[in-house]
């Protein structure tokens, strides 16, 4: 046989074998990641495992990361996940450990985490596609849970068209409350309430901590009248309230 | 049954079994009653029985049996005190509504919880912390100090397939076998029957099993399967060919498979790099799965700008249930939402993460 006729058959021979193992390979997605369990509960401190694996065509390298849920960045420190990157070959798995430690002065109840675990991206394509999946943590520190706030002496400015109420809020208890949309304060004149004002608070209030409740009252009432300032936490939890006679 | 959905029960017992059964300590709630002193009532007072199906004392020092009402996660503790021996059983006396009804046996524990007549939430939990699980169905159980739940009548939450039974102010739940039954599923391990309480006077329960009289012999098989999240792409890279100033490359097409058994859903979120040296307004449009919801900004079909991290994520959709059996295929298509603004030459990549997270 003569040299280009024998390259010319193992090219023909080549390309009849390609489509079968390309076809083998096209039966399963190239990218597929899967996690078990997809959230957990662990009581701190505590360890609990995660199941990783990789059930694409292709082998993939998983990188663990974790942000916080609940606004509460510290928390995220409490968690360690080892290991932090695993190469996985396509039918491969990997057990993830999680640990968590007792953390100080940390606020009793629930705290959630997200565990990120994400497939470095394929370089070569103009652009690339990559997985993220997200297991929920739920580290739960023990202790009973104290929501307890007060609210100090009220103070009004008064403004050429406006009155600015200013009430001081103490956070007595030992977690953080988010004050938000739980805060109104309604001016009450001969019984009947004449305004609802709701202050906006942003930030949240911390064990120990104190912020100034700011309310507008741009309407024209003015004299004495009495405001009645409210903080509702949520569901079940006891409502702080307090009156107080102001001059407007 | 397909092929796929075999593979996917497969891949559940198989590749991610679960640590642990239902009760590490085998105590258990044998029997709910929540008709005490209601019109009619059997007893005086509602009451919930624990068993010991183990072969050692069990120190319930610390414990709580805690109780929610059908769709709550609001929990009230009851305190227990005092050990649990093998093959014992426990009785916690709770709330009267009137003296109607035959009092109780002795208690062990007393609580003032007033139980659901009908429907509600029963946990015996290793500490004192009122629980706030509940909402959904497995919540509970994902609690590590939740030791067993009961979930009867329309209770949100239970173990297994399905809450015990609805009740009545002359039925209880009662657990299969004297309480020796525990397959992780109220629905099956118990039955609505009379009342019929027992403390730690009442005579021994032995779960060993009589002998047999033949060559014969049963084995109880019992799994628990756990959550299980998977996201697939069919296309990890995508070029979109060499264009110059004003074109718009036609969008191409990814499917984005989102596999879960969660009861509560998941959510899908895309979110995307920048392209270097100079941004180009990459976007995606596109369509959900039998009941997915697609995320409000993709309802019109339009192709709608994919953010770039650490902002927010584009909300691709979310679904309230567990996936198809052999997943969600969230059919997807990314290209640009304008035309390509005059930039400088040069190779332009950027990378496009979709999120998956178990709601």
């Amino acid at each position: 046989m003569r040299p280009a006729l024998a390259l010319a058959v193992c090219t023909v021979l080549l390309q009849a074998a390609a489509p079968s193992a390309a076809g083998a390979a096209a039966a399963r997605p190239r990218v597929v990641l899967a996690v078990s369990p997809a959230r957990l509960a662990v009581a701190v401190p505590g360890s609990r495992t995660i199941k990783l694996r990789n059930d694409g065509a292709e082998r993939v390298v998983v990188d663990v990361s974790r942000r916080t849920l609940d606004g509460q960045a510290a928390a995220r420190t409490w968690l360690r996940v080892v290991p932090a990157h695993v190469l996985l070959r396509s039918g491969e798995g990997a057990i993830l450990t999680l640990r968590v430690r007792s953390p100080r002065r940390a606020e009793p109840g629930d705290h959630q985490v997200l565990v990120q675990l994400t497939t470095r991206p394929v370089r070569g394509g103009r652009v690339n596609v990559q997985v993220r999946l997200g297991v929920r943590i739920r580290m739960i520190v023990p202790g009973r849970i104290v929501r307890r706030l007060t609210l100090g002496g009220l103070r009004v400015h008064r403004q050429r068209n406006a009155r600015i109420i200013v009430v001081p809020v103490a956070n007595h208890g030992n977690v953080t409350v988010q004050l938000l949309s739980g805060v109104t304060a309604s001016l009450i004149r001969h019984g009947h309430q004449f305004a609802r004002l709701s202050p906006v608070v942003r930030r949240p209030l911390r064990p120990g901590a104190r912020a100034v409740l700011t309310l507008r009252y741009g309407g024209r009432t003015r004299g004495l009248v009495t405001a009645v300032v409210r903080i509702q936490l949520g569901a079940g939890v006891r409502v702080v309230e307090r009156r107080y006679r102001i001059r407007l | 049954m397909s092929r796929a959905l075999l593979l996917a029960l497969l891949a559940a017992l198989l590749l991610f079994p679960t640590a642990a059964g239902a009760s590490a300590s085998n105590v258990v709630v044998s029997q709910v009653y929540g008709g005490g002193g209601n019109s009619g009532a059997t007893f005086r007072n509602d009451y919930v029985e624990l068993f010991n199906a183990g072969s050692a004392v069990v120190d319930l020092s610390g414990w709580t049996v805690q109780y929610a009402t059908a769709a709550g996660t609001t929990w009230q503790p009851t305190a227990l005190s005092g050990t649990i021996g093998p093959g014992r059983y426990y009785l916690v006396q709770l709330a009267s509504n009137a003296d109607v009804g035959a009092p109780l046996p002795p208690a062990d524990a007393t609580g003032t919880s007033n139980l659901g007549g009908t429907s509600g939430k029963i946990a015996l939990v290793r500490g004192a912390t009122a629980l706030t699980c509940g909402a959904s169905a497995g919540s509970c159980s994902a609690d590590p100090l939740v030791e067993d739940l009961v979930g009867y009548g329309s209770a949100s939450d239970f173990e297994g397939a399905g809450s015990a039974a609805g009740l009545s102010n002359t039925t209880a739940a009662l657990r299969a076998n004297e309480g020796c039954t525990d397959t992780g599923d109220n629905m099956t391990d118990f039955t609505a029957g009379t009342p019929a309480p027992r403390n730690s006077a009442s005579p021994v329960s032995s779960c060993g099993g009589s002998s047999s009289p033949g060559p014969t012999g049963t084995v109880s098989v019992a799994l628990d399967v756990a959550s299980v999240l998977s996201v697939s792409l069919d296309r990890p890279a995508l070029s979109f060919g060499t264009f110059t100033f004003g074109d718009r490359p036609a969008p191409l097409p990814e499917r984005v498979t989102v596999s879960s058994n969660n009861a509560a859903g998941y959510s899908l979120v895309v979110a995307r790099t920048a392209f270097a040296p100079t941004d180009l307004p990459l976007a995606l449009s596109a369509t959900a799965p039998a009941g997915g919801v697609l995320g409000g900004a993709l309802t019109g079909g339009a192709l709608v700008p994919i953010p770039i991290s650490p902002a927010a994520g584009l909300s691709v959709g979310t679904k309230a249930a567990p996936s198809a059996a052999g997943g969600d295929v969230w059919a997807t298509n990314v290209g640009f939402s304008s035309a390509l603004p005059l930039v400088a030459t040069g190779h332009y990549a950027a990378t496009v993460t979709f999120t998956a997270v178990a709601r």
